[in-house]
């Protein structure tokens, strides 16, 4: 039997006055709030440090919660506007910290070229996601790497489900088109 | 779907997301169109890509730390901003108060009590003219202190001193124990040192006339 309590639970003994409902709740979703925030901002500390945010926000906006919406749908509102405004404040920073350069999964001694088409790739994926509009890269992130339905894509920005699936498929389009380079390859 | 193009419902069709009739009408349109075929195969290899798109995990620390960091966020977001600010300037306030308290205590002293180890704090002024600074002790308003500490600390300096010339005698108006008692201070004595020092600089008019000072306060001078 499971006696994990479901989010509606925790928020409601959060409201009577409970921390440690809050405390679960960040627990429970702290890494699914931070991978999409990353993936948005493509900066580590950055990331770590709006999504600690998004669980502040929370803390003092529980009240504003309405439970008949699931909870992760509301966190993730929270993360997706902090994500945008962020982006929005640094749209000239096109920078990634030295922490966030991915290694190479194989030793570049084992196979060198191998070693730097993938860093090349990871260079190419990055600026591809982030040449995308603010919303279409939400949209993107939410649908292709969180697997969110468009439909709680649409909940989550306020947006309908077809504009959802029309971004969702430009974004797609044209992130095929600035990876055209490694179709070949 | 046949005749047309299926480019808009590849991405679904990817992801699994069409119904069984719009599954089945767009497999029946890939067989005989290789345009749609060839952006499938796009669409495929694009998604491949972008699943290698690598998280930046943080490390064990960083999620041990997120908890308390967003508590202490918490914390501070409640807290008045007189309370976060006030520990940063805590050693600034404590030294200005300690620089205020220098200047203000020797202005009070003087007139806050008669205590003698308070009436130190009056020989901050020195003149040129040693009778000028001795009488200046005399009639500031910490004079009976400082007429009293003449004749009860310094008695023996001033005495041996005046036995030496055969001139006024000062006799201590109380006994050697209850002076020891009053003022005690090794500073007190160091004080009372720069008063003999005063004396030893006048000539004997000087000393005559300052002695004349300390009668008018009803010293046991003979």
């Amino acid at each position: 039997m499971n006696n994990t309590p479901d989010d509606i639970t925790l928020v409601n003994r959060f409201r009577q006055g409970d921390e440690r409902a809050f405390n679960e709740i960040v627990h429970r979703y702290k890494k699914q709030i931070y991978y999409t925030i990353f993936r948005m901002v493509r900066n580590s500390d950055d990331a770590m440090d709006l999504a600690q945010d998004t669980f502040v926000r929370a803390y003092k906006a529980i009240a504003e919660f309405n439970c008949d919406s699931s909870l992760y749908t509301w966190l993730y509102r929270i993360a997706v506007n902090l994500s945008i405004n962020y982006m929005n404040r640094n749209k000239t920073k096109d920078w990634q910290s030295l922490d966030d350069v991915v290694k190479p999964l194989r030793s570049p001694t084992a196979n060198p070229g191998r070693a730097i088409e993938e860093k090349e790739l990871n260079i190419a994926l990055r600026k591809a996601i982030q040449q995308l509009p603010e919303k279409q890269r939400a949209i993107f992130v939410l649908r292709f790497y969180q697997d969110l339905s468009h439909k709680e894509i649409a909940a989550i920005l306020d947006r309908s489900e077809g504009s959802v699936k029309a971004n969702y498929f430009h974004a797609i389009q044209k992130l095929k088109e600035e990876l055209s380079e490694f179709q070949t390859r | 779907m046949k005749n047309e193009h299926v480019y808009e419902y590849l991405i679904d069709y990817l992801e699994d997301q069409l119904d069984a009739d719009e599954m089945f009408a767009v497999e029946a349109h890939l067989t005989g169109c290789e345009s749609c075929s060839g952006e499938l195969d796009n669409l495929r290899h694009t998604f491949a890509l972008l699943n290698q798109d690598r998280l930046v995990e943080p490390d064990s620390v960083a999620w041990a730390n997120f908890l308390p960091n967003v508590r202490q966020r918490l914390d501070m977001e409640t807290k008045a901003w007189w309370q976060i600010l006030w520990p940063r300037f805590i050693p600034a306030v404590v030294a200005a108060c300690t620089v205020v308290l220098m200047f203000i205590t020797p202005i009070f002293v003087p007139f806050s009590s008669n205590n003698a180890d308070n009436w130190l704090y009056t020989f901050d002024d020195y003149h040129n003219d040693p009778y000028s600074d001795l009488s200046a002790l005399v009639n500031d308003d910490a004079d009976m202190v400082s007429t009293e500490l003449l004749a009860l600390v310094d008695q023996d300096e001033v005495i041996d001193y005046l036995d030496q010339d055969d001139a006024l005698e000062l006799w201590p108006t109380e006994s050697d124990d209850l002076i020891m008692e009053d003022v005690e201070l090794p500073e007190l004595i160091e004080e009372t040192g720069r008063v003999t020092e005063l004396f030893d600089e006048m000539d004997t008019n000087t000393r005559k006339q300052f002695f004349d000072e300390l009668n008018k306060f009803n010293l046991n001078l003979s």
